[in-house]
């Protein structure tokens, strides 16, 4: 991906994990990226920033996760510049 | 030739069966469609939501898999997100062989994937109440059933 001029991390949400969260997307500032390793530890800094309306959707067992536009597992690296997105799991068709 | 498409316009079924006979020309000897619509009844609006990075690539894993799996010679995957109403189109695949049995396992086997891989939501609304639909257990036993046959 290109990298944004911050260089923190970008959290996406989406459909009934926006919901729960109450916005699309939230940055992480560069700051606080520096304790953050994994999926895992962002899911936990989001939790903290949007408080408990959010744990329920956030901490489910179907929630599902993508750095970069790829799907990732909870122990995924994370780095400076990554855009993560949590979203509940998907149905088309 | 496959086209995976992502619209927000209604799906021109006779457009797009045009359209890949004239890419895939006369060593076609089936094409088989299946057309999603949004059922009418109690369903009074049907809102589909997309991952503007994922969406696509998803779709395309998808076909890939069919691709590998059947002798195909085309496939059209068109899929729409926004807001529909009860008789619109959701979904349309198309799948050119040259022998219908190609045709008909690639068709079903696409249908039962978009259903449990495709990243899209489906927030389906009735009257003032609405929720998020979510893909039934029998979803995912017909999708498994493919990587045991």
């Amino acid at each position: 991906m290109a990298a944004r001029d911050s260089q923190g991390i970008e959290v996406e949400f989406f459909a009934s994990l926006r919901e729960a969260a109450g916005c699309q997307r939230l940055e992480i500032p560069v700051s606080e990226c520096e304790r953050l390793c994994n999926v895992d530890d962002v899911r936990a800094w989001v939790a903290r920033q949007l408080g408990e309306t959010s744990r329920g959707a956030l901490f489910s067992e179907t929630l599902r996760a993508a750095v970069n536009d790829e799907f990732a597992d909870m122990t995924a690296r994370v780095e400076y510049g990554d855009r993560i997105a949590f979203m509940p799991v998907v149905t088309g068709g | 030739m496959h086209r995976i498409a992502i619209s927000e316009s209604e799906i021109d079924f006779a457009q797009e069966v045009n359209l890949l006979r004239e890419a895939v020309g006369e060593e076609m000897g089936a094409l088989a469609s299946f057309l999603g619509t949004v059922r009418g009844g109690q369903v009074t609006l049907l809102e589909l939501e997309h991952h503007p990075g994922m969406t696509r690539k998803s779709i395309e894993r998808i076909v890939g898999h069919a691709v590998d799996k059947w002798h195909l010679l085309g496939v059209t995957v068109v899929h729409r997100i926004g807001a529909l109403g009860p008789g619109d189109c959701i979904v349309l695949v198309l799948v050119a062989s040259q022998h219908r049995q190609d045709a008909f396992a690639a068709c079903e086997f696409l249908m039962d994937y978009l259903k449990t891989e495709a990243v899209l939501w489906k927030r389906e609304h009735r009257g003032e109440e609405s929720h998020w639909v979510e893909s039934t257990a029998e979803d995912y036993h017909r999708r498994d059933g493919w990587t045991s046959s």
